[in-house]
């Protein structure tokens, strides 16, 4: 049975094909298919990880912090890959396989025991949409965040083209728009477990404020009444709101006993 | 004098009604949560719905009105939301005036844009169909999350909750909500039976001194189950998942009986040395104490309380007129009694599977229809921009033709 323990070498295969996918993307000599299919080909590894860690707890593993982290990995991986298929921006991959590996190593050095429970408000048919709605979402913003910094911070201090703002713009709006749909998801399971759509608990208040934050980049980009680093700067903010949301509530001392997401 | 309107004057407007919301706040406190309510609530609602519209057919004649809904109000009431919505993440403000006043600015303009985009949907002939797509989207956003504060602000106040404790064979008519105070329900509840199923009990070994314990344990499942703990290696050598001790005696026994705990015979090896501890663990129950294996070192094992895999009540509905029905009630599956839903909420702890009591939430929420179709007016917003991502941006198509 896959277990916890066998991530390192799960990991450590999936990051060298994702390496290989990054430097034939940064190299440029190959066919950009190249490169998705081996970045593709690590995401598959990662994904059987994930799918046995599944068999192996007889449940899904979205339980933890450190469970959403393995979907983060992965989903940061494949949007690296679809945003190189469809735009070739060569360094997005290599800015993927160094998050996603950055949060295996997370895993791999704080493991997390990880036991078969779950708690009966988890047993639901939205708690798998939710959940992976939410990191697909969160795997898009964090990887416009990293291209925003890049074109914010690159050394050459061109200013960004045209394209390259439009590709932020889609992330944002695909990513904000897989953030609603995990909120609502969530909306919809709470009024079935509680009775309650919504009652501004500390989480749900973090997600508002994030998805708030991201519909303002949108709606400012949209009537042009934003500057350059002005739309950097809301990038990085919203995407601080989403760490507030995702583990930062989880410290606040606002929220402990108050909320019903502290896990 | 001619009506001047320009961001500054969005964001200052904004500002006045933090400014006005603060001062409402400081003189009567927080907005009472039953402010709005039946019948005065949906005539509200419907009377504002009409001054929406009528806002958008006007606003062509009126700068004032047009100012209500234009980019600039849009803009600057959602950033004052998103202010005081991340302000409420450290401390809560959403019962507050400055926070209603703002997401009420906020819900006026997303509703009149809702409206003029509706009424812009006829134009949509020949367009390109990503930007049919995206003009459809936005459309169904805009709308959803109007309905959405719509109905929390006009509903709101229609909501009753209360808590029942229903004992088995009882029948219970009356809940009691938040405050304390009783309310009457158009149905009785009588519980058949509650029901609870366990996960297997887990060991742990526990400081003595400082009470934390292991990040390490052991599931019971079966006899045999082993692990590491904090050090140790624990083996359950034994497993009773319903078992008691009589008076007198060390070890426990298989029982079917009220109160009847899981008792677990533990061997317990330290890694270092190779020494053994062996002995009975339990969780204890209101009948039988708990047990725990000493080990010295300032270390014990123990056994918490199992966790509950799913819970469930079983009971009998009748309504006024005396119609009868039995639901199973569980988490994630409420009952219907016309406009309540009955959630199943707890049992008494202190008792776990031997709970001779449900707790069940009695919800009635009138609005709940305007909300589930403002949700999944959002959900269907969100699979177009999906669907519609990477377009180009709006070309009609007889502005290419020209």
């Amino acid at each position: 049975m896959i277990g916890w323990n066998h991530l390192v070498y799960f990991g450590a295969v999936a990051i060298v094909c994702w390496i290989v996918g990054a430097c034939a993307a940064l190299r440029g000599r190959r066919k950009p298919a190249f490169a998705v299919v081996w970045t593709l080909l690590g995401s598959a590894v990662f994904m059987a990880f994930i799918a046995g860690m599944w068999v192996s707890l007889e449940r899904p593993p979205l339980r933890t912090v450190g469970e959403t982290r393995l979907w983060y990995s992965l989903f940061v991986t494949m949007a690296g890959a679809m945003v190189y298929g469809r735009w070739r921006y060569r360094w997005i991959l290599l800015f993927s396989t160094l998050m996603s590996a950055v949060f295996i190593c997370i895993n791999i050095l704080s493991p997390q025991i990880h036991d078969k429970t779950l708690m009966p408000a988890l047993q639901s048919v939205w708690f798998i949409p939710h959940v992976v709605v939410y990191m697909f979402a969160y795997a898009l913003l964090g990887a416009v965040t990293l291209f925003a910094l890049y074109l914010w911070l690159r050394p050459s201090r061109k200013e960004p083209s045209a394209d390259e703002m439009r590709l932020c713009d889609e992330l944002v709006r695909t990513g904000s728009a897989f953030l609603c749909a995990g909120m609502v998801m969530g909306a919809l399971w709470a009024k079935q477990a509680w009775g309650d759509f919504w009652t501004w608990d500390p989480k749900e208040t973090w997600a508002a404020a994030t998805w708030l934050g991201y519909l303002l980049y949108i709606h400012l980009r949209g009537t042009r009444r934003i500057g350059h680093n002005a739309a950097f700067a809301l990038i990085v903010f919203s995407f601080l709101l989403l760490q507030m949301c995702w583990w930062g509530v989880n410290y606040l001392p606002s929220a402990q006993g108050a909320s019903m997401h502290v896990y | 004098m001619a009506f001047r309107w320009n961001y500054k004057r969005a964001f200052l407007r904004c500002a006045l009604l933090l400014a006005a919301g603060t001062t409402l706040q400081l003189l009567s406190g927080d907005v009472p949560v039953h402010f709005l309510h039946h019948p005065w609530s949906t005539v509200l609602a419907v009377n504002y719905l009409y001054l929406l519209v009528l806002a958008f057919s006007f606003s062509g004649r009126s700068r004032l009105l047009g100012s209500l809904w234009d980019d600039r109000t849009c803009i600057s009431s959602l950033a004052a939301v998103l202010v005081l919505v991340t302000l409420s993440g450290f401390h809560r403000i959403t019962e507050t005036w400055p926070f209603i006043l703002v997401l009420f600015y906020f819900m006026t303009a997303t509703g009149i844009r809702a409206v003029s985009e509706i009424s812009g949907i006829r134009h949509l002939r020949g367009c390109h169909y990503r930007h049919v797509l995206r003009y459809l989207a936005r459309t169904v956003v805009h709308a959803g999350v109007f309905l959405f504060i719509f109905a929390g602000i006009f509903g709101g106040g229609d909501k009753i909750r209360c808590k029942v404790v229903a004992p088995a064979g009882g029948a219970v008519a009356m809940g009691e909500d938040s405050s304390g105070e009783s309310i009457p329900l158009p149905f009785t509840l009588t519980l058949k039976e509650f029901t609870i199923e366990e996960y297997p009990p887990k060991l742990y070994v526990v400081d003595t001194l400082s009470g934390k314990m292991s990040d390490g344990f052991v599931s019971a499942d079966t006899v045999g189950s082993a692990g590491y703990a904090d050090g140790w290696r624990l083996t359950a050598d034994t497993c009773l998942f319903m078992a008691g001790r009589l008076p007198g005696e060390s070890g426990y026994r298989a029982m079917e009986h009220v109160g009847a705990v899981p008792a677990v015979f533990v061997t317990a090896v330290r890694e270092s040395d190779g020494s053994s501890h062996s002995g009975w663990v339990s969780c204890g129950s209101h009948i039988f104490s708990s047990e725990t294996l000493g080990l010295g070192y300032g270390k014990m094992v123990v056994m918490p309380r199992p966790e509950a895999r799913r819970f469930s009540s079983e009971v009998v509905i009748a309504d006024a007129d005396g119609r009868r029905r039995e639901e199973t009630i569980e988490v994630n599956r409420p009952a219907m009694a016309g406009a309540w839903r009955i959630y199943q909420a707890g049992y008494d702890t202190s008792r776990g599977r031997w709970s001779t009591v449900s707790v069940m939430e009695c919800v009635r929420d009138s609005w709940w229809i305007v909300t589930c179709v403002s949700l999944w007016m959002l959900l269907s917003g969100t699979v177009l921009f999906a669907v519609s991502a990477g377009s180009s941006g709006p070309v009609k198509k007889r502005e290419e033709g020209k």
